[in-house]
Parts: C-alpha cells; structure tokens; sequence
C-alpha cells in the first residue's frame, strides 16, 4: 500500500472509533444480536460506500461478497442520485482521484459539469442550449440516434470526458458531413459488451478530438482498435482496451483473471491493456503496425505456456529489437525463455516478476545484454534463477540490481532440500551466472526469512547468512545498499567492505552496540533508514560516530531520549525521519534544539504513551533552522491551540499535518495560514471540516475562506476534509489569484505558478499526473524536487 | 363537503405481536406499502377500514417507524428513484438523533422500512450502517456486527484473487 493510502486509511480509520466502542458496548449487553440483513438491503448498504473503498467488503462473509459483486454490476456509472424524470437529465461532478471510467460522480447539483442522460426530449435539448458550454463530462446511457446525439456534441464546446453505452443507430444511411470539434476532450469511453462495433466505429468518425488523452473501449474486436489507432485517433496517447473473448459473460467480468497484459508505447501510443492471453493474435495484427513500441508486459499467470509463448514470440519477433523495458510474469518454459530474451538482448530494464519455471537441463548458449542498467528479480523460485544462466551482461553495463525473493513459493518446493537448493541458488547463482563481470552500484535484496515457516530456521539462517557474506564481501563498488534481515556479522562485513556506500537501507535484523558502531567507517554515508532493528545498539548510539550522515529515517524502534542520544552520533544531521516510534513529545521537543543542523523533521504514526498537550510548546522554540515539518497522526490531548505550534515552529516554511485532534474550527485554520507566518507549502489532511461525521458544522462558503487571500506568501495549499459549499465562487474567486485554484466535494487544492511549475516536472519525472502528485504527501513531492 | 370528517382520519395499525398503534393517515401515507394498499381500496374506505395488519413488523420496531412518520408527515418525501445515494445531502440533525440506537434496533428498522417501502428512512438507515463499515477491516467488521467468517482460506485466497484483476499495473 502506498504511503499515502496507509496515511488515509490510518486517518479514516480512526474517525469512529468512539462511536464503535459504544456500540460495542451495547453489542456485550445484548448479546442476542444476530446479523440477518437480506443481501437486498445489503447491497443498499455497500452502495453508498464508494467503489475504492468497497473491495475488501467482500472478503467478510459470503453473503458481502454476494452483495458486493451485486452493486458491482453498476461499476460502470455509479448511481448516486436518481433520474430526473422529467427531462432525463442527471447532473454529476468530476472527480479526478477515481480512475477511467469512475470519474463521473453525479450529484443533485445542477451546476455540475457532468450530465449523464438516458434519451432526448425537448427538455435535454433546451438543457444543453442554455448551459451545454459549462458541460465538462457528458454520458449517453443508451443512444439510439446518432444523429441527435451529434446535434448534442456540437452544444458542448468544453466537454473533457465523454462515456457511451448501448451504442445503436436505428436510422439507416446516416452521414455526417462534418466532424463535431470536440477540441477539449481527453477522456472517451465505450461501455463494454453492450456496445456495437460498427455503430462506436461510426459514431468516433463523426467527432474531432485531437486531444484526446485515453480511450476506454471494450470492445471484442481487435482489429476495431487496429482501425482506431491507425486510422481515427492516431494522435491518442493511451488506449486502455478492455477484450471479452464472450460478451455475454460480461456481467461476470470481475471474475476474469487479468491472465496477460500487454503495455507499449512509441510516442503517440503509451499503452496499450488487454485482459485476455487469447487475444495476442489479434495484437499482432495491432502490432506490426507500431514497430516502435518500448515497453512490453508479458503476464504468462493462469495461462497455457506453448501456445501463449509461441504468441508472443511472434510479437517479440516484430517489436523486441525496440524494447527498452520488459517485464515477465509467470511460468516460461526455459526454451521459449531464451528466446524471448534473445528478442529483447536490447532492452535497458528488465524485470522478473512473479516467474515459476520448470528447471533448464541444458544452456547451450547465452544471452547477451549490452544495454541493460535495472535488472530486477521480484518473488522467484529457486527454479527461476536457473534463467539467470541465460543473461550475460556486458561489462559493467548494470547499474542497478533489484532482488526480492520473499513470497509466492510453489508448494513443491517447500522441502528441506529445497531450501537449501534455494539460498544456494539466490545469491551464490546470481553472483557467478549474473555478476561476474558486473558490478552494480545500486542493489537491492530483500527476503523473507520467515518463508518456509514449518522448517528448522537456525539452519536456514545459518546458510542464509554465510551466502549473503560471501556475497556482499564482494561488492565493494556498491554506493546504494538495500538489505533485510541483517545480523551482526553481515553489517560488519557491510561497514569493512562496502565503504563507498552513500546510502543504506536495513530493513530488520539484530546488531549488536560493538559492530554497529563500525558506522563510522562508512565515510562516505549519507544517508542511513534503520527499520525493526534490534538489539543493544540502540542504548549507547551516542557513542557511535559518523560526521558526514545528512539523513536519517528511523521506523519500528524502541529507542528512548532520541535527540540526546542521535545528535552526538550525527552532528552534521539535516532531516530526520521517525515512523511508528513512540516519543515522549515534551522531551523531544525540547531537546530537539541539539541537532544544529536540521532543517527537516518528520513524524509519523507516533503515540506518545501520555499524548501531548500542544500547550506545552509554548515554552520554548523548538529548532531555528527548522524549515519543512512533516506531522502524521499525532496524537494531541487538546485540540486547537495552533498559535502554540506556529510560535514554537516560526520558522518551519513546508508544513504538512494529518492530524485528528488539532483543528477544531476553520478559526485554527486561519491561525495556521495568517500571513504573518512563514508557512508556504501547507498540506493538511484533516477532519474538522469532516462531512461524513457531522456535516452541518463541516461545510463553509468560499467567504469563510477568503482569509486564505491574505496570505501572500502562499505558494501551495491543500486540504482534504473541507467541504465548500459554493465551488464555482470559490473557482472563480481563488483563481484569480492563484495558477490552479481545485476544488472537489472534499478537498481544495491552491498553487502558484512556481509551484505549479515544479510539480509539471514531477509530472515528467515520475510519469504521474500533477494531481496524483498533489494527493502524495508533501514530503514525496519535496524529496523529488530537490533530487 | 363533509365538515365532520376530520382533515386528517386516524389509521390504526397492529404489528406482528398484536398491538395496536393509532397514527394519522398523512403519516401513514409516507409507507409506500400502505399507501398502495389504501389507494387499492379507495380513500373513501379509509374510515371503514379496520386495523391494518403489519405480519412484518414487531411493536417496538413499529412505535419507532411511527414515531419517524408523525415527525416527518409534513415533510415532502423523495421517492426511492430519487434517493437512490444522498450522500451530499444534510441530514436533519433531529434524524440523526433519532437513529442513535441498537444495532438489533437499527436493523430492525431498516427491514421495516424496506417492508413498508419508506424510501427516506431506509436511506437514513442504511445509510447509518454504511458509514459505520465503510472504513473498517472486514475483521472489524465481521466483530462489529457478529457476522460468523464462513469463508475458508481456500476461498479467500480465491476473492483475493479474483479482485487481483484491477489491481493490475
């Protein structure tokens, strides 16, 4: 789960937990309850959870998941509010957190850029002749004419999104002369099965969407998407193609296995998804008309090897001396692996995904890869790393090498003589087959010790730890160092050795004070992440050295007077990071001056056994050169009290809160945001505007809100949890005054034009919308500015 | 026109357990179900109705139903087509006192008001029960309302699986 997800999860979670108590409470007394809701009321129920949130509802008892699977038949257009029956008419919002085709979320507001109808009247015409220019995202559910709904486009200048189902034209000899300009779309789907090829062919002839960013079709016809691509939308970023090999079965869509997908690109076309193995023939006709696509996904789970293979060879045949980067899921007969990896010998990132083999006897002959800089080996059998003989590396090329051996064992090989065939095989293989002549400077190995539960550990530590010995002994090149499951003797082998290290990670393991301390040999550490350590290192850390370490992020550790105890060992500290530490906040707070350095601090998922009174910050400041603070799920005794916060953390120019009990009226909020603070990048994620809890005190106007514009030296604000009544005055007056000025039923999003322009390269960099970036935290988005 | 007929008739109704509620026919008539029953028979026979018969509905469920009519009875009701999901409506503060209750209470409600097809308070009630689920873990949830797990590993490796198909990358 991502950070974020785990933070509004954490967040979300949290927000009842009064009322279930009491109701809990009331369960003990009257212990007769019995839960006997009909699957009708139940699927009325998970109704009005949103769709994002509905999944694991299925895995609590047969009956939820009956009910799930019910409401889930709606997926497509999530009923929110009913018909207008007079003119057909339903008005919705868009909501850009939802993907595809949930993005259209109605709601009884009729200023509302979504529309969906269901036929045409006089009523929808009129409709769209007054207000068909505020329309942004428009549904056709049922178009029996296209004509008239041509007549519509043409009234609908702005329309971002547009979805059609139940595509049928019943008028005989229709032409359309000229294309509707629809210059602003981006977004167009087809329902699935219950469209008509021809009719979605036709109709998709008739508009002019230049811009057009994603096409959603489910269509049954590949060479339909052939004839999109190449013909109607060769300017179409990505195309999502959703194939059912039975349209009749599409009802039971959610049980189809994604069995393989396939994504490429080239620089019209990104990607390119298809749900079933079966229709890589009908690809290769799509295909070899994009010879330059770069990144290919070949997902052999669930499949049936020879005739799968024997597809997509036939693809790589066309398409692999292009490849940049490839990814291999599943079970791949040796044979066909080689050559699959003969047709990819160019790629620059290769990634083993999930992949159970059958064992190779014989390895004839190698592979060899001149370009490749990422490999990485995601959750593997010990069979599977006999692939690995297949790849020789040129010299040095690898940059990067990513191994993950921690889950998804096949059954057969959970024997003793196994595990012992697998750590063998794990590092020892990779080492002499793979990285020979190789030395990455990036690496990363991580596995589960726990994986073969049922066996004799000590043994398998054992041999676990002398392979990772010999193995790390011998990669005194590596700068970048990410392990698991670390011992005394592998971080004293990794502090002697590996002295270029810049930055490592240790993810659990046991140290002891006398080989932790050889910290200090690593000269060149920069950075350090320590997670679920333990063992003695922990009391006397002041006593260990190093000078040149800038950051720090601890997770999962007991450790007490952390300021007294870190700031000796790392005077030169500049951002420290605590998850899920437990800290005396009084102490911290003010001991926290002793780091001189330190211009960032983030805390999170921290419970300070007493909780913290913010009043106590008032008596002192905390740091001076503090500038970025970053506040998840604190938990404080008192509510409000912000002016106490903003006098300790004067200084503090980045500041991000997901906190509960901090706010308590949009007036803490303004203490917050006062323009005589040095507050410019604020991200709050909060309840006090919470809708689902108390609604009447949780809605503001945008006049509540126009202190917001006294700040001047606002550059980003972002707050979720606040529900504005009156959107299209706040748009119209915020923006105004700033470059993007969002607003959605929960969240407001306000950026400068610098701002802005940082994220638009975050864009490019992660490959992520600017908007999933604004919902990542704002310590994320800093991280990637200043790398 | 009839001066002694009162604007607003009294409607007797007897629940499942035999007893008897008086309520007003504007109040009653927010029941769908009892609404349909009572055109069925024409207004004119309202008066010489007898007691109408709930086989569905206990006493105590009843009084609470009642209790929600009488209160609601001037109030313009939304059909079930135009509920459908009110979420970004406000909920009068005096209903949502009305539904801190039992969950056996709350449940009982919620078949009551889907018995009596009363589109208002079935949305105010289910929706009670949504909100109290729709951040929890199905462990939670299954504590929360006593649900037995009656899934095997087995199967819930399968769902697991099965919703594995728009977790895709």
């Amino acid at each position: 789960m991502s950070q974020e997800n785990q933070r509004i999860q954490k967040k979300k979670f949290d927000r009842d937990d009064s009322a279930l108590v009491e109701i809990k409470k009331k369960m003990e007394v009257e212990n007769e309850f019995v839960f006997n809701l009909s699957i009708e009321i139940l699927v009325k129920i998970i109704g009005y959870i949103p769709e994002h949130r509905r999944k694991n509802l299925s895995l609590v008892s047969k009956s939820f998941y009956e009910a799930v699977n019910k409401v889930d038949e709606n997926r497509l257009w999530i009923y929110r509010c009913g018909l207008k029956s007079d003119t057909n008419i339903e008005y919705g919002e868009y909501d850009p957190k939802l993907v595809d085709y949930e993005k259209f979320i109605s709601s009884d507001n009729e200023e509302c850029p979504a529309v969906r109808i269901s036929s045409i009247n006089e009523a929808v015409m009129s409709f769209f002749k007054e207000r068909g220019k505020k329309v942004k995202q428009l549904k056709f559910d049922g178009i029996f004419e296209i004509a008239k709904y041509i007549e519509i486009l043409n009234l609908v200048p702005n329309c971002e999104a547009l979805c059609i189902t139940k595509l049928l034209n019943n008028e005989n000899n229709v032409t359309i002369s000229t294309k509707v300009p629809m210059l602003k779309l981006k977004f167009l789907c087809f329902h699935p099965s219950l469209t008509f090829d021809y009719h979605e062919e036709k109709f998709l002839k008739c508009i002019d969407c230049p811009n057009l960013e994603e096409l959603f079709s489910c269509s049954s016809d590949v060479s339909f998407a052939q004839r999109i691509v190449s013909n109607i939308y060769s300017q179409i970023k990505n195309l999502k193609l959703k194939c059912y090999d039975d349209e009749e079965d599409y009802e039971n869509c959610s049980n189809y296995k994604v069995i393989s997908c396939i994504s490429f690109g080239n620089k019209n076309i990104t990607q390119i998804t298809s749900d079933q193995i079966t229709t890589f023939e009908r690809f290769n006709t799509v295909m070899s008309s994009r010879r330059s696509i770069k990144n290919i996904k070949i997902d052999f789970r669930n499949s049936a090897p020879a005739y799968e293979c024997e597809q997509v060879l036939k693809i790589l045949n066309i398409i692999g001396n292009n490849l940049i980067k490839v990814t291999l899921r599943g079970e791949i007969k040796g044979n066909y692996l080689k050559h699959i990896l003969k047709y990819i010998k160019k790629c620059k990132f290769l990634f083993f995904d999930d992949l159970n083999s059958y064992r190779i006897l014989e390895i004839s002959e190698r592979v060899e890869f001149n370009n490749l800089e990422i490999l990485k080996i995601e959750s593997w059998d010990a069979f599977a790393t006999d692939y690995l003989k297949l790849i020789k590396l040129s010299d040095n090329c690898l940059k990067t090498f990513i191994c993950n051996t921690d889950e998804d064992f096949n059954e057969t090989l959970k024997s003793q003589r196994n595990i012992v065939e697998f750590s063998v095989y794990s590092l020892k293989k990779i080492e002499k087959d793979l990285l020979a002549n190789c030395k990455p400077k990036k690496l990363s190995l991580n596995y589960d010790e726990t994986r073969f539960p049922h066996f004799n550990q000590t043994m398998i530590s054992d041999i676990d730890k002398s392979i990772y010995i010999d193995f790390i002994k011998n990669q005194i090149q590596l700068e970048e160092l990410k392990v698991n499951w670390v011992w005394n003797e592998i971080f004293k082998t990794i502090a002697i050795k590996c002295l270029n290290l810049q930055k490592l990670e240790i993810d659990r393991g046991n140290l002891s004070y006398d080989n932790f301390k050889l910290i200090s040999n690593l000269e060149k550490l920069k950075e350090l992440h320590l997670n679920e350590i333990e063992g003695d290192w922990k009391e006397r850390i002041k006593e260990c050295s190093n000078k040149c370490l800038e950051i720090l992020k601890l997770e999962n550790i007991e450790i007490s007077n952390i300021c007294e105890q870190l700031s000796p060992a790392f005077p030169n500290l500049k951002k420290l990071n605590l998850t899920d530490i437990d800290l005396n906040y009084k102490e911290f707070f003010e001991n926290l001056k002793q780091f001189k350095n330190l211009v960032s601090l983030i805390v999170k998922y921290s419970e300070d056994k007493d909780s913290f009174d913010i009043r106590e910050l008032n008596s002192f400041e905390v740091q001076n050169e503090l500038k970025e603070f970053y506040l998840d799920e604190i938990l404080f005794s008192t509510a409000g009290y912000t002016e106490y916060f903003i006098n300790a953390f004067k200084n503090v120019e980045k500041l991000s809160i997901s906190i509960s009990a901090f706010f308590t009226s949009l007036g803490q909020l303004e203490v917050i945001l006062n323009p005589f603070n040095n507050f410019k990048y604020v991200d709050i994620f909060t309840d006090i505007i919470d809708f689902d809890d108390n609604e009447s005190n949780n809605v503001c106007s945008t006049d509540d809100l126009l202190f917001i514009l006294m700040n001047k030296n606002l550059k980003f604000l972002h707050i979720c949890g606040l529900y504005v009544r009156d959107k299209e005055k706040f748009k119209e007056i915020f923006a105004e005054h700033f470059e993007i000025a969002y607003i959605s039923s929960e969240e407001i999003l306000l950026m400068n034009n610098e701002t802005f322009d940082e994220f638009k390269m975050l864009e490019n960099i992660r490959n992520e919308s600017w908007m999933s970036l604004v919902h990542k935290s704002i310590e994320y988005i800093l991280d990637e500015i200043q790398t | 026109m009839d001066i002694d007929r009162p604007s607003d008739p009294q409607v007797s109704v007897v629940s499942s357990d035999g007893t008897m509620f008086h309520t007003t026919l504007k109040s009653i008539l927010l029941s769908g179900t009892i609404k349909d029953m009572i055109e069925h028979i024409g207004e004119g026979g309202v008066e010489n109705m007898g007691a109408i018969p709930l086989q569905n509905v206990d006493s105590k469920t009843l009084e609470i139903v009642i209790k929600w009519i009488e209160h609601h009875k001037d109030n313009i009701q939304p059909t079930s087509e135009e509920i459908k999901d009110k979420t970004a409506d406000f909920i009068d503060p005096w209903d949502e006192n009305f539904l801190e209750m039992d969950l056996d209470k709350l449940y009982n409600l919620i078949t009551a008001a889907n018995y009596l097809n009363i589109p208002q308070l079935l949305w105010l009630s289910t929706r009670k029960i949504a909100m109290l689920i729709k951040n929890r873990t199905p462990q939670e949830i299954r504590s929360l309302f006593n649900i037995e797990d009656d899934w095997t590993p087995q199967e819930i490796e399968a769902v697991q699986k099965e919703n594995q198909w728009c977790e895709e990358k």
